[in-house]
C-alpha cells in the first residue's frame, strides 16, 4: 500500500454476460475494457469526456468510459461494440448502415458513433433529423464525416422500424 | 458518346463496399494504440505544473529507483 494502489473487486454485466474481475480503484471502464478484458472495440481519444470515441452504454445510457471510473459498473450492464454483431456474424442495423452509407472514413469514432445512435434509437425509435444531430452532439469525427453519420442513423432507424413490424 | 448501360462496368457506377467496412463497425480494425508487444514499455511525459516558471533543476532519483522503470529522460544542457 505504499503508493496507495487499491484493488476493488468489480462484478457486472457485460454484453448481456457476467464479468467478476478485479481491479485498481482508480481505473476508468475504458482502462478496464482494453487493457484487462482485451477489448479494444472501445477507442481513447481525448481522455477528457469531450471527443465520444469511448463512448459505451452503462444500463443502456450513453457514458464516456475514459472518465468513468470501472467501479461504477459495479451490477450494471455494459454494452460495447463488440456485442452488438449477432453470434451468426449479422451486424447490428446501425452497423449495416454505417457502411452501406459510407459513415466513416479512419474508422476510429466510428464505435462510439454506432453505440451513442444505439442509445438513441433505443430510446426513440424514429428521431428527427435535428434530434440526431442534437444527440450526437458529444461524438467528434475528425475526418468530418457528419452528413453520411446522420444519413446512417436515420436508415438504420428505418430498417429497425421495418424489423420491428414483422 | 452514347450512353452507356450500368451493367456495362465493373466499376463506375457501382456502389462497391468498402473493404475495411465490417471490421470498423465492429470494433475490431487494429489501431497503434491497440498494439500490445512483448516487452513493450509505456513512456509518461511530466509536465511542469506551472503554467510559467523556470525548471531550476529535476531530480529524478527516487522516480528511477522504482520497480519497473526502465529509464527518466529529461532535457540536459
Amino acid at each position: 500500500m505504499t503508493d496507495g494502489m487499491r484493488i476493488v473487486a468489480l462484478k457486472f454485466q457485460l454484453n448481456g454476460k457476467p464479468v467478476e474481475m478485479e481491479c485498481e480503484a482508480e481505473e476508468t471502464l475504458a482502462e478496464v475494457l482494453r487493457n484487462h478484458l482485451n477489448l479494444n472495440g472501445t477507442k481513447v481519444s481525448c481522455e477528457v469526456q469531450v471527443c465520444g470515441a469511448c463512448t459505451v452504454l452503462v444500463d443502456g445510457l450513453p457514458v464516456s468510459s475514459c472518465t468513468y471510473l470501472a467501479y461504477e459498473a459495479r451490477g450494471k450492464n455494459v454494452a460495447t461494440i463488440e456485442g452488438l454483431e449477432k453470434p451468426d456474424g449479422t451486424l447490428h442495423p446501425l452497423q449495416q448502415a454505417f457502411i452501406d452509407d459510407f459513415a466513416f472514413q479512419c474508422g476510429f469514432c466510428t464505435p462510439g458513433m454506432i453505440m451513442a445512435a444505439k442509445a438513441l434509437l433505443d430510446e426513440n425509435p424514429q428521431p428527427t433529423r435535428a434530434e440526431i444531430i442534437h444527440h450526437m452532439d458529444g461524438n467528434i469525427c475528425r475526418c468530418t464525416g457528419y452528413v453520411p453519420i446522420v444519413a446512417a442513423v436515420q436508415r438504420a432507424a428505418g430498417v429497425m422500424a421495418k424489423e420491428s413490424k414483422k | 458518346m452514347s450512353a452507356e448501360k450500368k451493367t456495362d462496368f465493373h466499376v463506375v457506377n457501382h456502389s462497391i463496399p468498402r473493404r475495411d467496412g465490417r471490421v470498423k463497425v465492429t470494433g475490431k480494425a487494429p489501431y497503434v494504440a491497440d498494439l500490445k508487444l512483448i516487452g513493450m514499455a509505456y513512456a509518461k511525459v511530466l509536465r511542469s505544473p506551472y503554467a510559467h516558471a523556470k525548471i531550476v533543476s529535476i531530480d529524478t532519483l527516487r522516480a528511477a529507483s522504482r520497480p519497473g522503470v526502465y529509464c527518466v529522460i529529461t532535457v540536459t544542457r
